[in-house]
């Protein structure tokens, strides 16, 4: 499990480097659907992650401190049609993201193993451990950071 | 509305000054028996904050989501506080309600009114919330001037 606590507090700085040099013009760009590279802008998704580590956390909480919780799940396409995410700052969800990771890491390293093995029940997916929880949120950055690079690669803006 | 955003995206400040000059010792003693610590205060209010925002994010862009209740003893109790940063925690609460608050201000008036369903409060609307989480802030800032204060560190206005 450390080397997965190890990933996920990694994440912030991970998703800075992912963003770094990219203009504002280029951060909002929306790909066109035959690029293939997605059709959310670079900020659309950096606010997204935001987001769902904002939920993430809390699901995680929920499922070490409360018995076998209910997990509500939400509309992403939703949130990002209506919460103004071009109008929120890419910097400070990096920062949160990354400040959120760290404090949220300290309390995973004290955690027993069997704590790994608790279990909460998510309204779309049904029942997951806090080990796949974990995962889940490792794989979604990573997820979200080979679209980043995909769009940066047609802007014609790679990473350095 | 606009006072009650501005209010809400000054607690960070609150905060943050309610705590100033106190050291871990400080934070983490129980100056009143029986009650939580200034360290416990801080970490619940981060905990809280986030998952209100998260309500409120789901009011303005779902249609009446059920939102579920939880349980803060069993926070207190199971996610390590006193292994956390309070000073982190501080930032963070500051950091969340600054860029919720860039969204407050783009919502029209009728985004307030809009409403979602709590597992154990029932229907509760977005400036509802809003004032719920200012009022919050001021709850709990009064247990920790008095716990300042049974420190023999008063806080300074």
């Amino acid at each position: 499990m450390n080397s997965s606590i190890d990933q996920y507090e990694r994440g912030g700085e991970r998703l800075r480097s992912a963003i770094a040099g990219l203009s504002r013009e280029e951060m909002i760009w929306r790909p066109p659907a035959d690029a293939g590279v997605g059709l959310w802008s670079v900020q659309q998704i950096v606010i997204h992650v935001m987001d769902s580590d904002l939920v993430g956390i809390d699901r995680m909480k929920r499922t070490i401190a409360e018995n076998n919780p209910l997990l509500i799940g939400y509309n992403e396409t939703l949130f990002s049609q209506s919460l103004y995410y071009d109008d929120q700052s890419a910097d400070d969800a990096i920062n949160i993201l990354e400040l959120t990771r760290r404090q949220f890491a300290k309390v995973l390293r004290k955690l027993p193993k069997e704590t790994y093995e608790r279990t909460a029940v998510h309204s779309e997916r049904g029942m997951v451990t806090l080990g796949q929880e974990l995962h889940g949120y490792n794989w979604h950055l990573d997820h979200h950071l080979d679209f980043i690079n995909k769009k940066r690669a047609k802007l014609g803006n790679t990473k350095a | 509305m606009n006072s009650i955003i501005d209010q809400y995206a000054s607690g960070g400040d609150k905060l943050r000054h309610s705590i100033e000059g106190l050291n871990d010792t400080d934070l983490k003693s129980f100056p009143v028996p029986g009650t939580w610590s200034i360290q416990q205060i801080v970490l619940h209010l981060m905990d809280s904050d986030a998952i209100w925002i998260f309500r409120m994010k789901r009011m303005i862009a779902e249609d009446r989501p059920l939102m579920m209740g939880y349980d803060e003893s069993d926070f207190a109790d199971n996610l390590k506080y006193d292994e956390q940063s309070a000073a982190d925690a501080v930032t963070l609460f500051d950091l969340n309600r600054k860029q919720f608050t860039r969204a407050l201000r783009k919502f029209s008036p009728e985004a307030m009114d809009r409403k979602g369903i709590h597992s154990e409060r029932g229907e509760i609307s977005v400036g509802d919330s809003l004032k719920l989480m200012v009022e919050h802030v001021d709850h709990h800032l009064k247990f920790i001037k008095e716990k300042r204060a049974m420190l023999g560190k008063p806080l300074k206005d």
